[in-house]
C-alpha cells in the first residue's frame, strides 16, 4: 500500500510539474499594439501544398487566388507581387473588384525572352487596371542573384518606364546592400525599394535590436539617394525554425517586429510592405525550415497573431501537455510493471525522468513536422524520434531494474556487427543488444548531423531535443554501470563508438564557435553532443581501469569474468567473456579461444 | 621517429578527405553555382557543354554521387581494403559539397569507422 502511495505520489508530482513548464511556455506575452489593425501592405505568393513557380506549367486558379484576395482584404489594403505567370495575372482584375491595389511585380530572371513576355504582359495589366496598379516593380533582386549586370537591368526598367502609363510609378526591388553597391541603378527608377531582412543579414540582428536595424538602413539608403523616395519593399520575420547567431524565429518575436515596425514606420512616414501574407512550402526547400515561415498568415490561412494584445509561443500548450504528459507515463510504464524497489526520491526520479523525456520526444516532434521538407528530411527526423523515444524508454529500464537482475550494458558497434554477421538470431533481443543498436545509431546520426552542420549550416535546423534525449539517457545508463562496465566489456570494443564521440565532441564546440555566443540553440546541440561523448567516455575509462588492474595480477580473463555478474542467457556476456584478452594479443578483434573453466566454456560460444 | 602502419592508413584517409573537399567545392563554385557560365548559358541557348553541365547538376541534385559515395563505403567496409575505404572517404568528401551532405557524410563516417579495425590485404570479406 505504501509503495502505491509512494508510486502515485510521485508520478502525480512529475506530472504536476510538467504541466507548469507547458504552461509557462504558453503564456501569452505581452507586446506593444500595432498603430492600426491593418497591414500596410503584403506581399502575395499564392502557392501551397505542392505548389511551387519552379513548375513552369503550374497555373493558379483564379478561385485560390480570390479567395486569398477575399481573406487579405480584410486585414490589407495592398498587395505586392512579384510575377505575373502562373496565373497571377489575375491578381490585378481580382484585387480591383476588392477595392485593394497592387505593387505589381514583373519577375527578371536569366532568359532575356521571358523577361521580355513578363514585362508586356505587366505593362498591358497596367494599362487595362491603371487604378489599381499603385506601382510596377521591374525585378526583385535580380542584382542579388546576378541574373542580370545593372547596365541591362536599367534598360529593362527604362523599357518598362517608357511603356507604362505615366500615372504609375515605376521601381526595381533589392537588397540595401545592392543598392549601394549599383547607384546607377537609382537613377533610373522613381522610388527606391529597398529590402532588409535583419534574420538573414550577414550579421543577423536578434529581435531587440532588429526595428532600430531597419530604420538606421533606410536612413542610410535615404542618405545615399537624395530626393529619391525610399520604400521599404520587403521586411519581416520568421516564426519558426533556426537560430542566426541571435535572431530566434518565434511567433512572439514575429508579433513584436510586425507591431513595433509598424509603430516606426508611421512616425516617420515611410512606405512598407511586410513579407509576407501565406507560409510558402515551396522556399523551405530553399531555405530550410525557415524559408517557408515568413508568412503573417499560415499555409492553412490561419492568422498567426493579432495586431493588438498579448501573443502566444504556443498556444496550442495544453495539448503539448497532454501528449508530453501521457508519453511520459507510457515511457515508465514497463519499468512500473517490473516492479523495483525504489526509495520515494527513486520514484520521483523515475517519473520526472519520463516526464522529461516525454516533454522533449514532443519538443522533438514539433521540430520534426516543422522539418520535415521531403522524404530524406521525414526519414532523417523520424528516425531521431524514434531512437531518441526508444533510448529514453530502454534506458530507464536498463536503470531501474529489480534487485538482483544483470545489468544491461549497450553492447559495442563492433560486437554487434559480428553478431549479425555471425547470424545469430536470439529468440529475444537481449536489453544490452537493443541499447546498443540505438545508441549506435544515435551516435552515428550524431555523427553525420555535426558533419553537415560543419560544412553546410546556413539552412539546417539544430535537432537539440532529439539529440539531447538519447545523450541524457545514455549518459545515465553509463554512470549508472560504470562498474559492471569493467567486467562485461573490454575498453578496445569501444574503438568506434570512442572515434564517433572525439568527433561529436570537437565538432560540436566548433558548430557552437560558428554560431556566435548569442545562438543558444548552437550551444545546446554543443552541450547534447558533449553529453552524449561523455556517456561513451565513463563507460570506455571504466573498462580500461580495471582492464589494467586485470593485466596487473596477471589472470585477466579469470578476473574478470568471475566477477561478471551470473547470466546463461546474456549474449553480450557471452561476447565478453571471448573477448575480454589483452588488448595486444587480439588486435581488437573477437578471439576464439578455449576456456579451461567449465562455466566460461558454457557460455563461451563464438 | 618512423611512422606506423596505423599513422599511414589516418593520413591517407586525411588527404583522401581534404581532396574530396577541395574537388567537390571547387566543381560546385567553379563549375555549376558561377554566374560566369550561368551567363555564358543563359536561357538554354549555350554550347553543347551548357546542356552536359545542368545535366550533371540535376544528377548530383538527386544524390547520385551521395548513393554512390554510401554504396561504396558499405562495400569498403565489409571487405576492409584500404583503397576502396580511402575512396569512398574521398567521394563521400566531395559530395557534401555536391548537393548531398547527409548521405556523402554518412558514407564518409563509414569509411573512417572502418579504419580502427585491422584492414584486410586479400579483400576477403573480414566483417
Amino acid at each position: 500500500m505504501r509503495r502505491h502511495l509512494a508510486i502515485l505520489a510521485a508520478v502525480t508530482a512529475a506530472v504536476i510539474a510538467a504541466f507548469v513548464g507547458w504552461w509557462w511556455h504558453g503564456q501569452p506575452v505581452q507586446i506593444v499594439d500595432a498603430p492600426s489593425d491593418r497591414f500596410p501592405c503584403l506581399s502575395y505568393a499564392p502557392f501551397a501544398g505542392d505548389q511551387t513557380p519552379f513548375d513552369e506549367s503550374l497555373v493558379i486558379p483564379p478561385e485560390q487566388i480570390e479567395r486569398d484576395l477575399k481573406l487579405l482584404a480584410e486585414r490589407t489594403p495592398c498587395v505586392r507581387t512579384y510575377s505575373v505567370q502562373h496565373g497571377l495575372d489575375a491578381v490585378v482584375p481580382i484585387a480591383e473588384r476588392l477595392g485593394m491595389r497592387v505593387m505589381l511585380g514583373a519577375w527578371i530572371g536569366w532568359d532575356a525572352e521571358k523577361n521580355r513576355r513578363e514585362l508586356e504582359q505587366a505593362v498591358a495589366l497596367m494599362r487595362r487596371h491603371p487604378d489599381a496598379v499603385a506601382a510596377l516593380i521591374v525585378g526583385n533582386e535580380v542584382l542579388l542573384r546576378q541574373e542580370q549586370p545593372a547596365d541591362r537591368l536599367i534598360a529593362l526598367i527604362k523599357e518598362a518606364r517608357a511603356a507604362a502609363p505615366a500615372s504609375i510609378p515605376v521601381t526595381y526591388a533589392d537588397v540595401w546592400e545592392f543598392w549601394l553597391r549599383n547607384p546607377q541603378v537609382a537613377q533610373a527608377v522613381d522610388f527606391v525599394t529597398v529590402h532588409t531582412l535583419p534574420y538573414w543579414e550577414d550579421d543577423p540582428v536578434s529581435i531587440l535590436a532588429a526595428v532600430s536595424h531597419v530604420l538606421a538602413i533606410v536612413h542610410r539608403v535615404t542618405e545615399a539617394f537624395p530626393g529619391k523616395r525610399i520604400f521599404i519593399g520587403e521586411v519581416g520575420w520568421p516564426s519558426t525554425g533556426r537560430m542566426r547567431e541571435g535572431a530566434l524565429p518565434s511567433p512572439v518575436n514575429q508579433a513584436r517586429f510586425v507591431r513595433e515596425l509598424m509603430r516606426a514606420t508611421d512616425a516617420e512616414d515611410l512606405g512598407l510592405n511586410l513579407i509576407e501574407s501565406f507560409d510558402q512550402p515551396w522556399k523551405r526547400r530553399l531555405e530550410g525550415t525557415v524559408g517557408g515561415e515568413w508568412g503573417l498568415y499560415t499555409e492553412d490561412r490561419q492568422a498567426k497573431f493579432p495586431l493588438q494584445g498579448p501573443v502566444s509561443d504556443d498556444p496550442r500548450w495544453l495539448a503539448h501537455f497532454a501528449v508530453s504528459a501521457l508519453l511520459g507515463l507510457a515511457l515508465i510504464a514497463p519499468t512500473l510493471r517490473r516492479r523495483p524497489r525504489l526509495s520515494i526520491g527513486g520514484w520521483l526520479g523515475l517519473a520526472a525522468g519520463g516526464q522529461l523525456a516525454g516533454a522533449m520526444l514532443v519538443a522533438g516532434g514539433l521540430s520534426a513536422l516543422a522539418a520535415s521538407i521531403g522524404v530524406l528530411d521525414a526519414l532523417a527526423w523520424g528516425g531521431r524520434w524514434l531512437l531518441a523515444a526508444a533510448a529514453a524508454a530502454l534506458s530507464l529500464a536498463a536503470i531501474v531494474r529489480p534487485s538482483g537482475a544483470r545489468p544491461a550494458l549497450p553492447c559495442s558497434i563492433f560486437q554487434l556487427l559480428t553478431w549479425w554477421r555471425q547470424g545469430r538470431r536470439p529468440g529475444r533481443i537481449a536489453p544490452g543488444i537493443a541499447l546498443g543498436a540505438i545508441r549506435a545509431g544515435v551516435l552515428f546520426g550524431a555523427a553525420a548531423t555535426t558533419l553537415c552542420f560543419l560544412f553546410d549550416a546556413r539552412y539546417r535546423d539544430f535537432p537539440v531535443a532529439l539529440t539531447a534525449l538519447p545523450a541524457l539517457a545514455f549518459l545515465a545508463v553509463a554512470w549508472a554501470e560504470r562498474r559492471h562496465a569493467a567486467v562485461t566489456v573490454r575498453a578496445d570494443d569501444r574503438r568506434e563508438e570512442r572515434l564517433l564521440a572525439h568527433f561529436i565532441a570537437v565538432g560540436g564546440v566548433l558548430i557552437a564557435l560558428s554560431e556566435a555566443p548569442w545562438n543558444y540553440q548552437a550551444w545546446g546541440l554543443m552541450a547534447a553532443n558533449l553529453t552524449l561523448a561523455a556517456a561513451i567516455w565513463i563507460e570506455a575509462r571504466g573498462c580500461s581501469r580495471e582492464l589494467r588492474a586485470a593485466r596487473n595480477t596477471a589472470a585477466d580473463v579469470e578476473h574478470c569474468t568471475a566477477n561478471a555478474p551470473s547470466n546463461s542467457n546474456s549474449l553480450l556476456l557471452r561476447r565478453a567473456s571471448v573477448s575480454l584478452v589483452p588488448a595486444n594479443s587480439a588486435n581488437g578483434r573477437l578471439v576464439r579461444r578455449p576456456h579451461s573453466k567449465d562455466r566460461l566454456s558454457k557460455n563461451g560460444r563464438a | 621517429m618512423r611512422t606506423s602502419d596505423k599513422q599511414k592508413r589516418w593520413a591517407s584517409l586525411f588527404i583522401a578527405v581534404a581532396a574530396g573537399l577541395i574537388v567537390g567545392a571547387f566543381v560546385r563554385y567553379q563549375v555549376f553555382d558561377t554566374n560566369t557560365l550561368n551567363w555564358l548559358c543563359e536561357g538554354g541557348k549555350g554550347p553543347l557543354w551548357c546542356d552536359i553541365r545542368r545535366g550533371a547538376k540535376t544528377v548530383l541534385q538527386w544524390q547520385a554521387l551521395s548513393l554512390i559515395a554510401l554504396a561504396s563505403a558499405v562495400s569498403a567496409y565489409v571487405t576492409g581494403q584500404l583503397r576502396p575505404i580511402l575512396l569512398s572517404a574521398g567521394l563521400g568528401a566531395a559530395g557534401i559539397f555536391l548537393y548531398g551532405p547527409e548521405l556523402s557524410g554518412a558514407a564518409l563516417l563509414i569509411a573512417a569507422l572502418r579504419l580502427v579495425r585491422p584492414l584486410s590485404s586479400s579483400g576477403r570479406r573480414v566483417l
